[in-house]
């Protein structure tokens, strides 16, 4: 029954229950907006999801701001003077968490912001009511009322869906490889699991991976090739957080049915990676070598020599995978990391990349990233580098775990340095637009698989070319893609300041040594090594006895200890040059013999 | 290609480098092997007068029973015979910290000296050859 209220006092009344119900109710989602606030950071849907929470707040405490201003205008018209009007305004205050590419979530945190919103949705419901009713009786528009219950309403949906995804999240099944966390989880996780309605998802990569659970190796090759291109950095987390989410017999007929494919996936633990690959190498020897006894029969029984080209080709593809073979062979004996094989392909060029150690637990990450004339036959030697690392890291690293790895995860160019000329610069920056990609997309799968410790370090080497690949994947990922760079032999990184890398201050590092050819090529932009581009440079060994090449990788060389200094953030015990006590050539291989004579 | 000293001689003349310095050093340390790299590993980035496959010995010893506070005093001394040996001293850093990292070159044949600090305040030495052949004849 609705009564007009006309009695001033009446209507004085109802102003103060109505900012009663303001100051009640206006921080009602200030603390869920301020835990949002805090962790927007992870990525994913978070952020849509913060703003959303935030736009309902603003919803809330304008309804409630507006309902007092009827009231207020109802004082007045009654012949009253305007009372003092309490705010429906709240300020939020959030410290955002320092960021670290690897810092995990605490479950229990998402847990109370689920039980932040239940309640906040009870309150907005009794508010409605509350406000509908007052607003009523006094003849005044009832829309605030309305909006409150929407957003109520919309609240109590999220805290419903978010606390069955939360569930799930933390009944992910372990398997034998990967002991899933339930206490913190993976900033991807948080991101693109439990705010997966509210993530971007460019590629349509949630569809593909729906479709890949079902068996389909096409959606697999799909998300293969979006990966490639690198363009979405929350792709490895999202495929994590899918592979997670798995039951565990699923995820074991994936890798058997389809392991080259997973064997790729960025974003899968380092263990079913190295599983899967070692599957598809198997099978792959096993067909090819098929393959080699039926054309060596072909060949005997029909005499054509046209018959040597596939057969020389399927010969090439067994030696490299000898090659790996004989790789993995040396992980864990004779005081070898053990050896993951992170993925694999013979077709082409090639593509190999290994890790010497555990990548997803290691205190500190190292990528090789290496240059030109690369390909999978003779990259043994880029492997035997990142196991140098490894090693010259190990030996002072103390009780810190060093993962190093070998990527050759793009077609290098194959031109003979000689040959280069600065007119080819655009054809070979090509290269390292997809190789960038490429690696980043890689790095993203590094930060996603790994166990969520906030103090692991990510570090890439980019070695001649490749350290324009690293540049120009730096760009992609603006302050995501390493807590250090390091250049060797580099002729040019993509960028003309190290600060447009992307990196903190002081964490872009410049090695040369003074008669490396390729450091002096055809330049790719700036050169890393002036002192104007703003790198730390750190010595190389340069031997001043022989003709020394770039013998960055000698075991205990200063090149070697130097770059193992800077993965080990061991910065203060960098060993720089000494200044010479008689003059020495600096480039003594440019001297005329006579000249290098006097220098002896 | 020309010859060179033969793998065997080039890890004679690692041990002698590594000996002879860690003898004089006062206090004298318990000598510890190293064994994280192995003793011969492949030439990789052969230069102009050097083969892949060719071979670097090294060999590294942990000074033990130095104690932290000393580190200095070492790396002082072990800089002070690598001179008066005729070596050239080419780098250093983090010593006055007591954390010294300290790389040299031997006159008249070119070996790498190391001298390195490890977390948990320990030292150690090393030595490494430049390329050369396993027999000391260049393979075809």
């Amino acid at each position: 029954m609705l009564t007009v209220m006309s009695d001033t006092g009446e209507v004085r009344e109802a102003f103060r229950r109505a900012s009663a119900l303001v100051a009640d109710h206006r921080a009602d989602l200030d603390q869920a907006v301020h835990l949002m606030a805090a962790h927007a950071w992870v990525g994913g849907g978070a952020p849509r999801f913060a703003a959303e929470l935030a736009r309902h707040r603003a919803i809330l405490q304008s309804c409630l701001e507006t309902a007092l201003a009827e009231v207020s205008r109802l004082v007045v018209r009654h012949g009253m003077l305007p009372p003092g009007m309490p705010s429906a305004q709240t300020s939020v205050t959030s410290m955002t968490a320092t960021s670290s590419a690897f810092r995990g979530v605490n479950v229990e945190t998402m847990n109370g912001l689920v039980c932040s919103l239940e309640r906040a949705a009870e309150r907005m419901s009794d508010l409605s009511v509350r406000l509908h009713a007052e607003l009523a009786v006094l003849c005044l528009p009832t829309n605030a009322g309305w909006d409150v219950a929407h957003s109520a309403d919309w609240a109590r949906g999220q805290a419903r869906d978010l606390k069955r995804r939360l569930s799930w999240i933390q009944r992910a099944e372990p398997d034998s490889w990967t002991p899933w966390h339930s206490g913190v989880v993976p900033s991807g996780v948080i991101g693109f699991g439990l705010f997966e309605a509210f993530a971007p998802d460019p590629g349509m990569a949630a569809a593909l991976l729906r479709r890949i659970a079902a068996g389909d190796h096409t959606a697999l090759m799909a998300v293969v090739a979006l990966q490639e291109q690198g363009q979405d950095p929350g792709l490895a987390a999202r495929v994590h957080t899918w592979w997670r989410g798995l039951p565990r017999g699923l995820r074991e007929q994936l890798v058997s049915a389809m392991p080259q494919g997973v064997g790729s996936l960025n974003g899968l633990p380092a263990s079913i990676r190295d599983r899967a690959n070692r599957l598809f190498l198997a099978m792959e020897k096993a067909s090819l070598r098929a393959e080699s006894a039926r054309l060596t029969r072909q060949i005997a029984e029909s005499g054509e020599p046209t018959m040597f080209l596939p057969l020389d080709a399927v010969l090439s593809a067994l030696k490299r995978i000898d090659m790996i073979e004989r790789t993995l062979a040396l992980g864990g004996a004779d005081g070898h990391p053990p050896v993951f094989l992170l993925s694999f392909n013979h077709a082409g060029l090639g593509r190999l990349v290994v890790s010497w150690g555990d990548p997803d637990t290691a205190d500190t990450t190292v990528t090789y990233v290496p240059g030109l004339g690369t390909r999978l036959d003779t990259f043994d030697g880029g492997v035997e580098r990142a196991r140098r690392l490894w090693q010259q890291c190990q030996t002072t690293a103390g009780d810190r775990q060093v993962a190093s790895i070998a990527w050759l995860g793009y077609d290098a160019p194959q031109l003979d340095p000689g040959i280069v000329s600065p007119s080819r610069s655009v054809a070979m920056g090509g290269a390292a637009d997809r190789g960038a990609g490429a690696l980043a997309a890689f790095v993203d799968g590094l930060h996603a698989a790994h166990q969520p410790v906030a103090s692991a370090r990510n570090v890439l080497l980019g070695h001649s070319y490749g350290s324009l690949v690293t540049g120009k994947a730096a760009v992609l990922r603006p302050g995501l893609l390493a807590d250090d760079i390091i250049f060797v032999g580099s002729p040019g990184v993509g960028v003309e300041h190290a600060s447009d890398l992307g990196l903190a201050p002081g964490h872009v590092w410049v090695g040369e040594a003074g008669n490396d050819p390729v450091a002096y090529l055809g330049r790719f932009a700036a050169d890393p090594g002036d002192t104007g581009f703003g790198a730390q440079r750190f010595l190389v060994e340069r031997s001043v006895i022989t003709e020394a090449h770039s013998n960055y990788w000698k075991p205990y060389s200063a090149s070697l200890r130097n770059m193992a200094m800077i993965v080990n953030s061991q910065y203060g015990h960098l060993i720089k040059a000494e200044p010479l006590s008689q003059p020495q050539l600096l480039m003594p291989e440019l001297a005329p013999p006579a000249v290098r004579e006097l220098n002896r | 290609m020309p010859r060179t000293i033969t793998q065997a001689q080039a890890l004679t003349r690692v041990e002698q480098l590594l000996t002879s310095t860690a003898s004089v050093l006062d206090p004298r340390p318990r000598l510890e092997l190293n064994t994280i790299f192995p003793t011969a590993s492949s030439c990789l980035d052969p230069g102009p007068a050097e083969s892949s496959k060719q071979v670097v010995v090294s060999r590294a010893y942990w000074l033990r029973d130095i104690a932290a506070k000393q580190n200095i005093v070492i790396a002082h001394q072990v800089r002070d015979h690598w001179i008066q040996q005729g070596h050239v001293i080419t780098g250093a850093g983090g010593v006055e910290a007591g954390h010294p990292n300290i790389s040299g070159e031997t006159r008249p044949d070119g070996f790498i000296l190391a001298l390195g600090w490890a977390e948990g305040d320990r030292l150690y030495l090393a030595a490494t050859s430049p390329c050369v052949w396993p027999d000391g004849t260049p393979e075809p």
